[in-house]
């Protein structure tokens, strides 16, 4: 059971790290480009360590923390990496518009 | 049918670092490329992760630590590097903010 589980999780994860480079790969601009790596780091590492999480509890026995700590600082950490890259962006190409919705004309 | 998961989970990883390895040589500036080494070091950490549960190699999840925060800090000072154009902060200016 533990097993069937596992599996669908590992191909889940897989499946959502293709996706997020692929949107590295196809997406237009930079700005849109930089939302790949928080599929790849939240979605499909954060399913591969939750079926790692499952994998050694039921098949070792073992139950630890190292999943849910690798887990903890990823989901701290992805939106720091974005965060710093966007602002490079931003602060090297002051002129590429900025789409911020309706409402909003300031750029 | 672990293996077969197994099998096919790395071949998706393997398709993802070839994205990110297409955008990394094509990227039309460097904070592209920049993204695109993010992306592909969190892809080799997922590739260990799906080797650890396979083989059952429980002490590789360690890679996993190394991995993920040399990726952070990769990532973070090349992009402050591409911003200010320089590393840290210059000891010689008198800065108020820091």
């Amino acid at each position: 059971m533990a097993e069937v589980v596992v599996s669908v999780l590992l191909v889940l994860g897989a499946a959502l790290a293709l996706v997020g480079s692929w949107g590295v790969v196809v997406l237009p601009r930079f700005l849109s480009r930089i939302h790949g790596p928080s599929v790849v780091t939240t979605g499909g590492l954060g399913t591969l360590l939750l079926a790692s999480l499952i994998w050694f509890w039921f098949d070792g026995g073992r139950l630890t923390g190292r999943e849910l700590l690798v887990s903890f600082v990823l989901a701290v950490t992805a939106p720091i990496t974005g965060h710093a890259l966007s602002r490079a962006w931003l602060a090297r190409h002051p002129k590429d518009p900025v789409d911020l919705g309706p409402g909003r004309d300031d750029s | 049918m672990l293996t077969i998961a197994g099998t096919i989970a790395a071949a998706c990883l393997a398709l993802a670092c070839a994205c990110c390895l297409w955008r990394l040589v094509r990227g039309p500036t460097s904070l592209d490329r920049v993204l695109a080494l993010d992306t592909l070091v969190m892809n080799s950490a997922a590739l260990v992760v799906v080797f650890t549960i396979v083989h059952g190699r429980e002490e590789m999840f360690e890679l996993v630590f190394v991995i993920s925060l040399l990726g952070l800090v990769s990532t973070l000072s090349l992009a402050r590097f591409i911003e200010t154009g320089r590393f840290g902060s210059d000891p010689f200016e008198e800065e108020g903010d820091g």
